[in-house]
């Protein structure tokens, strides 16, 4: 079979969703510093 | 018997048998053809002259190890999340008579106001019930919201002064009543600020955003946005329309001389006649926003400064990494009533602010009610059961997922059934097409937030 060397695929995974990363609707909302370092400590 | 199981469940091909149902799409790529499984929203880029290897090899051996870990992560992203944020509006009244505006105009003009005291009470509840649900040490997200929350700027201020340890707090505002103190007031409290300015010259942008005399604030937004500049986190928001549609190249052109980081071009929502009036055309939306998106690009290019256009980075995001994104309204059901709900000055609660003002979806008030039954009210149920394998066409359609066939209110004030496609269908589709374009160039980073890369991981890499 010929390698399949033209593919690109790959995914990226948010561990955070809904844990102060803003989920909103059409406003974006940016956490805050303070928001941010907290997530990343998780 | 067992040989004969493992041999029925063993897939080498897409599209027959136990195979995946792998859907071609024609991106405009000249290299690449996008091979979607809709229902785990996985994606390949394939070579378009190796598309039947794609469709009968190891890709396939691949996707099929991996799809449960997709499809429990589409599951968790479309039904596992909780409420995590809160749209307030503390009066129904607004300074301006922006012509599209999705509220009622009577509301706008002699509404009422919601009050300190019920304001304080409002925000204990929503905080107590909050709690309940987030793991401690998250804050939840609390966003004034209007028309005009700066009309009752004394009762916002209070409560942000009052809850600054509990929420993480936002506002919309128009900017045209942020004085240099309340300027101020909003950085030192770590406040997020949406402005609304809609084209780079006053002639447009005072066209559809203006007072009851009819009268533009340009100059007073541009000037608010000069003193905020700096601030990481401000957003813009454009809201386009038939009047502003042409300008969006050169808008981007000039958010970026000011400094400006993150903006949105959010078409106008067709919630009240006045956006239906001034929708534009999606083809003609589809190519001035990818000519503006290309702009950024080219800036980013030029100068190493990201114009980030949120509202198209959240799509790409909604691709890359499903659950990366931000903003929930290109996924279905949408976040309005389980991410998100909106609370109106009288206390009624519905699922998004975009249906203030539609009394027959209100799960409750927020004085009276319990926000958990709320959420379980008939009306949120509807909305929050709203997914793309009821409407037609979307339930065929292999970009389903990267959609989402937005928005509920509007849809349903377009066509009386919030079970229907939306308006801007032909151009999401072209969206999600360029979204494809720009990760088949491998150019996605550009046009990402900063913290995307920190945000998220990589879980998945075709080898």
């Amino acid at each position: 079979m010929k390698a399949q060397k033209q593919i690109i695929s790959y995914r990226r995974r948010c561990n955070l969703i809904g844990q102060g990363t803003g989920l909103s609707h059409y406003i974006l909302l940016t956490p805050s510093a303070e928001t941010t370092q907290e997530g990343n400590n998780k | 018997m067992a040989q004969t199981q493992k041999q029925t469940t063993t897939a080498k091909f897409a599209n027959t048998g136990h195979g995946p149902n792998f859907s071609v799409l024609e991106i405009g790529d000249p290299d690449h053809v996008a091979v979607v499984e809709a229902d785990t929203a996985y994606w390949a880029l394939v070579d378009r002259n190796e598309l039947p290897q794609a469709l009968g090899g190891s890709m396939i051996e691949d996707f099929m190890t991996r799809a449960p870990e997709f499809q429990a992560e589409i599951n968790h992203l479309r039904t596992g999340l909780q409420l995590s944020a809160a749209y307030v509006n503390p009066t129904e009244r607004c300074n301006l008579n922006c012509s599209y505006c999705y509220l009622p105009e009577e509301m706008r003009k002699n509404g009422i106001d919601m009050g300190e005291e019920k304001l304080m009470l409002a925000l204990e509840r929503l905080l107590q019930h909050f709690r309940k649900i987030l793991p401690e040490g998250v804050k939840p997200q609390l966003i004034f919201h209007g028309s005009e929350p700066m009309v009752a700027r004394e009762s916002v201020f209070a409560a942000i002064s009052r809850f600054k340890d509990d929420f993480n707090f936002g506002i919309q505002t128009n900017a045209t009543l942020l004085d240099d103190t309340a300027i101020s007031f909003l950085r030192e409290h770590r406040v997020g600020i949406g402005l609304s300015l809609d084209a780079p010259t006053a002639e447009i942008a005072n066209r559809t955003r203006k007072n009851w005399q009819g009268n533009g604030y340009y100059d007073t937004v541009v000037s608010v946005i000069k003193k905020l500049v700096d601030y990481p986190a401000l957003n813009v928001i454009t809201t386009v329309t038939q009047a502003n549609v042409h300008t969006l190249t050169e808008m981007v052109d000039f958010y970026h001389e000011l400094g400006v980081r993150v903006v949105m071009l959010n078409p106008v929502r067709c919630t009240r006649q006045g956006g239906m009036d001034l929708k534009p055309d999606n083809h003609v939306l589809a190519e001035a926003f990818f000519k503006a998106l290309d702009r950024s690009f080219a800036l980013f290019e030029q100068t190493g400064r990201k114009l980030v256009i949120a509202n198209f980075a959240n799509v790409l995001a909604g691709i890359i990494g499903p659950t990366g994104r931000r903003l929930m309204c290109d996924i279905s059901p949408c976040g309005g009533g389980r991410c998100f709900f909106a609370v109106s000055a009288d206390g009624e609660v519905v699922p998004c602010s975009e249906f203030i003002g539609m009394n027959e979806f209100s799960g409750g008030n927020i004085f009276r009610d319990d926000p958990a039954d709320i959420l379980a009210s008939k009306p949120f149920q509807e909305v929050t059961n709203r997914k793309v394998e009821k409407i037609l066409p979307c339930a065929g359609c292999a970009i389903r997922h990267f959609c989402g066939a937005p928005c509920p209110a509007e849809i349903y004030k377009v066509s009386g059934d919030i079970n229907a496609p939306s308006p801007y269908c032909s151009f999401f589709e072209e969206q999600v097409r360029h979204a494809f374009r720009i990760i088949s160039q491998q150019r996605e980073d550009a046009y990402l937030w900063e913290s995307w890369q920190t945000e998220t991981e990589i879980s998945y890499c075709w080898k």
